[in-house]
């Protein structure tokens, strides 16, 4: 019954904590990121993948690469070659674990961000006030070229997980730099992006992956 | 003297019985007590009330805009309530295994050996000296590599996997949602348990506003909804509008009656007898009621105010006839009794005929208010009639003009009945409501909380409740096997989408004994296993879970078997879905059906000890059965009315004229439902059966004054018409007071009744003379 869900959160070792208080501050660096996002039609990225795990003596390092297409379409690849595929191109998210040749098919509309997979959508929001109905926002600081801003999100499942997302984007051309998500039992997990390419056009089979010999699973 | 005595003697007789009843009547709240038993769906539902539905847990729901805000009124309400042992023995606001990991660890050692022995062996073998090493760094793997935050967790804190068969069978846990707080965080609940609480409702009503009070002070002025569900505000709340309904229809039936007599009669002491007679023939109906039966149900309140309307017809008739020139006490007595022998004789027996009925809400209403109308009849024909004739006044002249009405009266009458049918081709007949709806209190706050908790946290209408209920927990975990199979049978052939039973808790004796052995032994190799993790490249951390749950087998090495966990986390779970007791056993699941097939899958799952239940499935089994076998039960007693009126009057024409007469009563009934909406349900269908046997008196006194006065039907109209209005006035008044109760069922039983009897008695008054010169037409010179 019931008890076998709770397995995930008694792994992660949560235990409520109180709700951290935002200090009074200016928005408007986030709202003008929020607007920028929303010219991007397609976007191409490499990133470098770093957990930190509590459970790990060592991080575990990948690197990866990333494509969208507005409006949601996209492909996130963990490890070179391909290890983890998380591909969508407007229908079903497909989980691809490439050396187990396994695929998980999952419903977009049923997906859990603390069971099946975290946040992986551009834009984050369309504008400030769609942002705030789904995060809640911790903590923010500019300076003229970087910004920074810490945000949990309003699922309540996911706010029970997580300790916060943080976020850093450059504030002239509005690039992501880089996001670390912290989990209660302070583990980390850090993308670092480089080589970003906004609007540029990208392969024709960018979100389409062969199949061929996977086993296809729908899930629930 | 003597007989005097024996009067005394059996009036004190009469007194200690009625006493010794009225002390057993207690209010009922279970409305499964409305419905037949012999229903596999009342059936399960009953034994899943009563197993699972924790008479001493209160549910607080707390709601807002703001998630945060919310969290802080649910940390406050906690607080405040942890505060007041008087107020809860436990409280208890997130999942427990949240708060002490070791009781999860435990949980999930006891679920491990409850498994077949086969999963066992494959866990063991990925255990292995050999193979150790391997399960280990499959989990650094998917550490690295994977993107599903929950299998990162399980990688991490239990590397070897011992929860991974757990999680594949708990695959369906997805859809059946988190009990704490809604997903978006604006919506939480917390459990409190009730302290020692007394015998009896009141206890409950107080504990239930204590905690209410002491909820909405901790939530202070912010904006934050605060509602109160669980069995025992359902108590609280029905036990209060029950006892409230009663009082209330009974008291203001009363004043129509009273006023209805004072603009009729304008005698102020026969009012006041009658009255008095009228709460003594309660009194004794329910004092007598309750030697058989203790507990009043939702339904069973409806009877005094019926029984009121009713009884007093008689009190009516005979103060009517004490002024229409009886030469002697005697004659009053035989005149009055012929009259209320057939009236009360028919009613009574209507309302007796509801015992047919397998609805046992119905029968109770019925057995009270068919005791109340022969008690009624007996108290007015032996204590009202010699004070009528000692208080006789001569007849005034008639205040209703009914040689001057007949004609305007059956116009306006026939042209309300066209209207009505009219309404009846053009808008259809009324609905048929089924549904648990009819079942429920019109106004509960429990009820709104509940259906707000089940819309805000996921909970599905569509969703059946696998009730599985044993003697011995063998019994009960044989049955389960069986559920599982046909359930599993089910799903392959697409009936259902996802179940989930309480198998894996349910604790299997052969496998524990077959695997415990080995599952202690691991203990011993805790070591090997730590050491195993240190190679792979882990911490320390990631063996704690692991270490956990192989000490909680070297400790059950020694205990008895069965095994049961005994933590808070699993005490927690197992409240909910197995129960064991000196009564038996039983275990709780859930399953979600392929719309529409929820027949097939309940027809392949239900057996001996097994239901597939819930309130819609109730619905749909009530609508099988019940219209069919109400139309049975109007059907034979229409053929026993029939039979009754043909001996009474030895004419095939003149039982023409009652029928023609009742066809036209429910032709108008079921046109004015169309017009105000209204539907048929479970209860109100029984309106058919008391018009048949309460309704037709209107026709059959008209009948009885054509006979005597020769045919002359303004005679006739004039010597009985007044009394027909009455009577029909005080039974509108006694049912249409039952209009207000908070059972909607209830409710809408004393609507259609007030309704029909309406109709009924401008169609007997003024339209049944109509017929009986056209189907009669020689009656009236052979009368004279």
């Amino acid at each position: 019954m019931r008890p076998l869900l709770f397995l995930a959160a008694l792994a992660l070792g949560l235990t409520a904590a109180p709700a951290q208080t935002i200090r009074t501050v200016d928005v408007g660096p986030l709202r003008s990121w929020l607007a920028q996002q929303r010219e991007i039609r397609t976007l191409a990225a490499d990133f470098t993948q770093t957990r930190r795990l509590r459970v790990l003596r060592d991080p575990v390092v990948r690197p990866g690469r990333l494509w969208f297409r507005a409006p949601g379409a996209f492909r996130w690849e963990l490890g070179q070659p391909a290890e983890t595929i998380v591909v969508r191109d407007g229908g079903p998210v497909e989980v691809i674990r490439v050396r187990a040749r396994e695929v998980s098919r999952f419903d977009p509309a049923k997906l859990d961000a603390t069971r099946d997979l975290p946040i992986l959508e551009f834009p984050l929001a369309a504008d400030y006030e769609a942002f705030r109905a789904r995060f809640e926002l911790l903590d923010l600081e500019a300076t003229p070229e970087r910004c920074t801003f810490a945000m949990l999100p309003r699922d309540a499942a996911a706010a029970r997980a997580l300790k916060e997302i943080r976020v850093r984007f450059d504030r002239g051309s509005g690039q992501l730099l880089s996001f670390v998500v912290t989990a209660r039992d302070g583990s980390e997990l850090r993308n670092d992006f480089s080589n970003v390419r906004v609007n540029e056009p990208l392969p024709a089979d960018a979100f389409r992956v062969d199949l061929t010999g996977y086993t296809v699973r729908d899930e629930k | 003297m003597k007989s005097r005595l024996l009067v005394a003697l059996a009036l004190l007789g009469l007194a200690a019985l009625v006493a010794v009843g009225l002390t057993r009547i207690r209010f009922d709240v279970d409305i499964l007590k409305l419905l037949p038993r012999d229903l596999p769906q009342v059936d399960g539902l009953a034994l899943f009330l009563e197993r699972f539905a924790r008479p001493n847990e209160l549910i607080v729901t707390l709601e807002s805009a703001e998630a945060g805000e919310t969290a802080a009124a649910a940390e406050a309400v906690a607080k405040m309530l942890r505060a007041r042992p008087d107020l809860a023995a436990r409280v208890v606001d997130a999942p427990p295994w949240e708060q002490a990991s070791g009781d999860a660890a435990e949980l999930v050692a006891y679920l491990v050996l409850n498994q077949p022995p086969a999963r066992v062996d494959a866990l063991l073998a990925r255990l292995a000296p050999d193979a150790a090493s391997a399960t280990a760094a499959a989990a650094v793997e998917r550490l690295a590599n994977s993107l599903s935050p929950q299998d990162i967790a399980l990688a991490g804190y239990d590397p070897f996997g011992l929860s991974a068969d757990l999680l594949a069978d708990g695959g369906a846990a997805r859809e059946f949602g988190s009990e704490f707080a809604s997903r978006d965080g604006m919506f939480r609940v917390i459990y409190v348990e009730a302290p020692a609480l007394g015998e009896g409702y009141r206890g409950r009503v107080d504990w239930v506003a204590a905690v209410r009070a002491a909820a909405r002070t901790a939530v202070g002025a912010k904006p934050v909804k605060v509602g109160i569900t669980g069995e025992p505000a359902f108590v609280a709340d029905i036990s209060g509008t029950m006892e409230w309904d009663m009082k209330s229809s009974a008291f203001v039936t009363l004043a129509v009656i009273a006023g209805l007599f004072w603009v009729t009669y304008r005698r102020v002491r026969p009012l006041a007898v009658l009255l008095a007679l009228l709460g003594a023939t309660f009194v004794i109906s329910l004092g007598l009621a309750g030697l058989l039966l203790s507990e009043l149900t939702m339904i069973g309140v409806g009877f005094a105010s019926i029984l009121i309307g009713l009884s007093v017809d008689y009190g009516y008739l005979v103060h009517q006839k004490s002024r229409q020139g009886a030469a002697s006490l005697a004659e009053l007595r035989r005149d009055a009794f012929r009259n209320v022998a057939w009236t009360a004789g028919t009613t009574a027996a209507a309302f007796f005929a509801l015992n047919l009925s397998r609805l046992p809400g119905l029968s109770q209403l019925g057995n009270l208010v068919g005791i109340g109308v022969v008690v009624g009849a007996a108290v007015m024909l032996l204590v009202f009639t010699p004070i009528a004739w000692r208080w006789r006044t001569p007849e005034p002249p008639p205040r209703v003009p009914f040689d001057r009405l007949a004609r305007p009266g059956a116009w306006v009458t026939g042209l309300l009945v066209i209207v009505l049918a009219g309404v009846l081709v053009v808008k259809g007949p009324p609905g048929m409501d089924f549904s648990a709806e009819s079942l429920r209190p019109r106004v509960s706050e429990a009820y709104t909380a509940l259906d707000r908790l089940a819309a805000r946290l996921g909970s599905d209408p569509a969703l059946l409740n696998l009730v599985v209920s044993g003697g011995e927990e063998a019994e009960t975990l044989a049955r389960l096997q069986r559920a599982e199979a046909a359930l599993r049978a089910a799903q392959a052939a697409g009936d259902v989408r996802s179940f989930q039973s309480a198998l894996p808790l349910w604790p299997d004796e052969a496998a524990q004994r077959a695997n415990l052995p080995r599952l202690a032994a691991l203990a011993a190799e805790a070591p090997r296993l730590e050491q195993t993790l240190a190679e792979a490249g882990f911490t320390t951390e990631a063996f704690v879970f692991t270490r956990a749950v192989v000490t909680r087998w070297a400790e059950w090495g020694a205990r008895p078997l069965p095994i049961w966990p005994q933590g808070e986390a699993a005490r927690w779970i197992l409240r909910r879905v197995a129960q064991t007791g000196p009564d038996g056993s039983a275990a709780l699941g859930l399953v979600h059906p392929v719309p529409g097939r929820e027949d097939a899958v309940v027809a392949r799952v239900q057996g001996p000890g097994t239901w597939l239940v819930s309130w819609a499935q109730l619905g749909r089994e009530l609508a099988r059965t019940v219209p069919g076998e109400l139309a049975r039960l109007a059907l034979g007693l229409g053929v026993v009315v029939a039979l009754i009126l043909f001996a009474a009057f030895r004419n095939v024409r003149e039982l023409l004229v009652l029928g023609l007469t009742m066809a036209l009563v429910f032709v108008a009934l079921a046109g004015a439902m169309s017009l105000f909406g209204l539907t048929w349900n479970l209860f109100n269908l029984a309106a058919v059966l008391l018009l048949l046997g309460t309704g037709i008196d209107y026709s059959l006194l008209l009948l009885l004054a054509l006979h005597r006065n020769g045919g002359d039907v303004r005679a006739a109209q004039a010597q009985v018409g007044l009394l027909i209005l009455l009577c029909a006035a005080s039974a509108v008044a006694g049912f249409g007071t039952i209009g207000w109760a908070n059972h909607r069922g209830l409710a809408s039983l004393g609507i259609t009744c007030a309704l029909g009897l309406a109709l009924d008695a401008l169609i007997s008054l003024f339209l049944l003379p109509v017929l009986w010169r056209r189907i009669r037409p020689g009656a009236a010179s052979r009368s004279r």
